[in-house]
């Protein structure tokens, strides 16, 4: 996948837009299809299906054309192509040819089958309404990718969505599921509804339900089976969910799509499209198949301006969880997002603006440049399980959707290393710090990686210094350093051509370093000064007195300072022997004030700096200074004051607190 | 043409306000629009104070740490004010009201409002002064002239006081009036001077008073009462120290 491509054409006035993907056709890659399946419906009344179909080759080449309506499949007239050419062909004429007026056969499907050796055609289509906007695109399906008989698709807008849905304001929505029977026997087809229980549908993070369970899978995603249709022989249906939108939850959201059909994998084709109430927006939405890996990994342009919204929709197609590698490439930087696991069935909503628009640093540090207004984003399943996606664009103003699903490996990607983060750090005893592991994954073009944090095994070097929990998360015990080493198996993929499969589970560990550091003392560093303080009172009687205002750093057992914030502190401060200024009591930070001691050490809501450190305002005020009308020096009461730092007490570092009428002395100085 | 509005919240905030007064500036934070918000809180304290915190709002809060108040609430607004977010919170606990004095946001259970149990309902003593002290240190003090009140020291004749107060915020200095205000109202006066914005008083739940007859309190970071030697105690916070104080380490522990 060294080049994606895609082409977008739009026409502001009518409100349409028309988007194409590039198809791979490298030499020896056979990945053009052997047959061209289509499905039209809605004809009639000026609507018209026209259909591009291209020889992708420099030699001639042939088709056998087939429209299927009413429930039988009729042959049309053959087609022949000279060298790259492309011919538009008009459905509405193609029934003409057949004496069928398109209001006689509003739903069907039109089968193109090369006639040469190798497939050399590629054919696109749109069913477009001049008069209304209506506009809407047809794909041509391959049904030789479908390996099982379940087809899915995306983030559509349903009803009218919610106030945060990426769809607000745009209209009120019907979806359509048009199905087409590729067998001249009856099958049925069922269809369900997937729709978001809970907020978090746009997060961009592991997702847990609100008490912090990690909940099942029908927490996140509701499900709305409806009762099987019958698909008769070369039969197109239009079912519109007009009539069961009743017994949803609306507003939602979004809604994804599952329709199963009865007959063997590749019997069917489908389409659906969420058609706003006025008809000049169709909102497409192309369906995978479960057994497509193809399906599973994207990368696609966006764009972003005042009125266009880029965002990226990811379902989970399967019954398990699948981890999900997402990378966005803008100005030369890369964006990783290392959290987005899908639960089974759910439908994950990444709204590219608002990624780009929090400025919030990825586990390497990277930012999306908050100019940027183009880019790529890709991603790719990380495990073994159905996954889709699509890049939905809207244009706001232009009142258009494009749906964009360049898709780029058969395979999810391996699993190829770990690393473990900070690679170095300094703890406080008794605090706790959050290692991070995370795995990285390739085989895909592109790195990828995940965390993996609280599904690594962790274990400390020196349990002694630190531990750590199951959830990376090291716990200074002492003094020193020490190892966090997390572990983590993962799955390498092997692409058979046909199937993806497991090729190995390698195991890999790395390490972080703990060094742990102890509150042991504190130092008096800048901000000292002193104010006189020339009345005060004390409870009714007069005194006076000082207050000295300085700055404590925070040192550890080697008097290296502990530069961590929001380490909690409290203050004890015990009467001695020598009391010339008859202090009773001392107010303090935590509480308390009577006793030989006041205070307690807390933790009482005060926390050091950035810098792991605090300010001290001591003061005094005694009426035993204020003999006549004058403050004078009248002696000095020591006093004992403990602290408590992170928990961690230091009573190594007592200090004496001289309290006199002009000056307060710390440990005498 | 239609605009889809993606903002997680977005807040308009006074242009002048610093040539507005505190009161003025705190109606312009209230009516300020709010595109989206989504809270959860444990009790109307723990929701008061994240608002608090979130939107910068001045406030004291009052409450008793019952059943009832300990409720959790879980609720999200989309296109509204601050000030209707407010009116939620204090809607969904029955007895509960606010108002807004002295640029402050005061939020209080009406029952206490005028109760002469209620420590907040004292005058502050005439010779309290506040000069050239650091919001926080003036709190520490007025809380000691509150405790001689509700459980009066006794200190003999001549006797001094010495005092320590540490933070690990910047403070600048205040100077003061508080005398003849209500404890509530000196505190209110102090979240508007000081770069402390909370208040909050926990009265407990439990039967009976202190010996001489107020309501028992308790604190954040203290969850039960305390001994009536050391009674009326509150917390005084800036706003970001509030989510500290209920996780106070580094990096909250996972469970």
């Amino acid at each position: 996948m060294p080049l994606a491509g895609q082409l977008t054409m739009s026409n502001p006035a009518r409100d349409m837009s028309f988007e194409t993907e590039m198809v791979d056709n490298s030499p020896g890659l056979f990945l053009l299809p052997k047959e061209l399946h289509a499905i039209w419906w809605g004809l009639g009344g000026g609507r018209d299906a026209r259909v591009m179909i291209t020889n992708t080759s420099g030699a001639s080449a042939a088709a056998d054309v087939f429209l299927d309506f009413q429930g039988q499949r009729h042959a049309s007239a053959g087609l022949t192509f000279a060298a790259n050419e492309t011919k538009v062909l008009s459905i509405n004429q193609l029934l003409g040819d057949l004496n069928v007026s398109p209001a006689a056969a509003p739903e069907g499907g039109i089968t193109i089958v090369p006639t040469g050796a190798t497939p050399t055609l590629v054919a696109q289509g749109r069913i477009i309404d001049p008069a209304t906007g209506f506009s809407t695109t047809l794909n041509f399906l391959d049904p030789s990718v479908q390996l099982v008989s379940t087809l899915h698709t995306s983030g559509l807008p349903i009803g009218t969505p919610t106030a945060d849905s990426p769809y607000a304001g745009t209209g009120s929505f019907t979806p359509h599921v048009i199905a087409r029977n590729l067998l001249g026997t009856a099958q049925t087809i069922s269809i369900t509804v997937e729709y978001p229980k809970i907020a978090g549908w746009d997060s961009t993070h592991f997702r847990k339900l609100a008490d912090g369970s990690v909940g099942t899978a029908g927490d996140f995603t509701g499900e709305m089976p409806l009762a099987p249709l019958s698909l008769g022989p070369y039969e197109t249906v239009d079912f519109s969910l007009d009539s069961v939108m009743s017994q949803l939850p609306l507003p939602l959201p979004y809604a994804s799509i599952r329709v199963q059909y009865s007959g063997p994998p590749g019997s069917a084709i489908a389409e659906v499209a969420s058609v706003e109430a006025k008809g000049d927006l169709v909102v497409d939405g192309r369906l995978e198949n479960l057994g497509d890996g193809w399906a599973g990994s994207g990368a696609n342009p966006w764009h972003l301006d005042a009125q266009t919204d880029s965002i990226l929709f990811l379902s989970n197609m399967g019954e398990q969880e699948c981890r999900i590698g997402f990378r966005m490439d803008t100005q030369g930087a890369s964006y990783y997002l290392t959290q987005v696991m899908l639960k089974p069935h759910e439908t994950r909503s990444i709204n590219l603006r608002k990624l780009r628009d929090a400025q919030k640093p990825d586990f390497k540090g990277n930012l999306i440049p908050a100019g940027a207004a183009d880019g790529s984003v890709e991603w790719i399943r990380l495990s073994n399980q159905p996954v889709m996606g699509r890049l939905l664009v809207l244009r706001h103003q232009q009142q258009s959707a494009s749906s964009y699903q360049c898709q780029t490996c058969p395979c999810a990607a391996s699993y190829t290393g770990l690393d473990v983060t900070p690679i170095e750090v300094a703890i406080v005893v008794g605090l706790d710090y959050y290692f991070h592991a995370t795995a990285s994954y390739g085989g895909c073009w592109l790195p990828f990686y995940t965390d993996v944090t609280d599904s690594a095994t962790w274990s400390s070097g020196n349990t002694s210094v630190a531990t750590v929990n199951r959830y990376g998360v090291a716990t200074g015990v002492g003094a020193g350093s020490a190892s966090m080493t997390a572990n983590y198996c993962g799955v390498t993929y092997f692409w058979s051509g046909t199937y993806c499969t497991a090729s190995g589970e390698p195991c890999y560990n790395n390490s972080g370093t703990c060094n742990v550091q102890v509150p042991t003392s504190l130092s008096i560093v800048g901000t000292d000064s002193t104010t006189a303080e020339s009345s005060c009172t004390t409870g009714g009687s007069a005194g006076c007195g000082v207050t000295r205002t300085f700055k404590y750093q925070v040192n550890d057992q080697n008097g290296q300072p502990i530069r961590v914030a929001n380490m909690a502190f409290g203050d004890v401060i015990c009467n001695t022997a020598t009391n010339q200024l008859n202090l009773q009591s001392y107010s303090t930070t935590c509480s308390g004030t009577t006793g030989s001691c006041s205070g307690t050490s807390g933790p009482c809501g005060q926390f050091t700096d950035a810098n792991g450190q605090f300010s001290e305002t001591v003061s005094v005020c005694a009426p035993a200074c204020k003999p006549s009308g004058t403050c004078i020096t009248a002696g000095q009461t020591i006093a004992n004051q403990t602290w408590k730092v992170a928990g961690h007490p230091l009573n190594s570092d007592v200090k004496s607190l001289s309290y006199q009428c002009n000056k307060i002395l710390v440990n005498g100085k | 043409m239609r605009t889809v509005l993606l903002l997680a919240v977005s807040l308009l905030t006074a242009a002048n306000a610093a040539a507005q007064s505190g009161t003025t500036e705190l109606q312009a934070r209230l009516d300020a629009p709010v595109s989206q918000y989504s809270l959860s809180g444990n009790g109307i304290a723990d929701a008061l104070a994240k608002i608090a915190k979130q939107f910068e709002l001045p406030m004291g809060i009052e409450w008793v740490k019952d059943k009832e108040a300990l409720r959790s609430f879980s609720r999200t607004w989309s296109n509204e004010t601050v000030r209707h977010v407010l009116r939620s919170i204090v809607d969904a606990y029955p007895g509960y009201a606010f108002r807004v004095d002295r640029g402050v946001v005061h939020v209080f259970r009406r029952d206490l409002a005028n109760d002469s149990h209620n420590f907040l309902n004292l005058k502050v003593p005439e010779f309290f002064e506040v000069r050239q002290e650091v919001g926080g240190f003036a709190n520490v003090q007025l809380r000691e002239v509150v405790q001689n009140i509700v459980s009066p020291r006794n200190l003999p004749p001549g006797a001094g006081v010495g005092g320590s107060y540490a933070t690990g915020i910047d403070e600048k200095p205040l100077t003061l009036t508080l005398r003849g205000l209500t404890v509530r109202e000196a505190l209110d006066k102090l979240v508007d001077a000081s770069e402390h914005k909370i208040w909050i008083v926990t009265f407990s739940d439990a039967p009976g008073r202190t010996p001489t007859g107020f309501r028992r309190t308790e604190t954040l970071w203290h969850p039960t009462p305390f001994p009536d030697k050391d009674q009326p105690m509150w917390d005084f916070l800036t706003w970001q120290e509030y989510m500290l104080i209920s996780a106070p380490v580094a990096q909250p522990s996972k469970p």
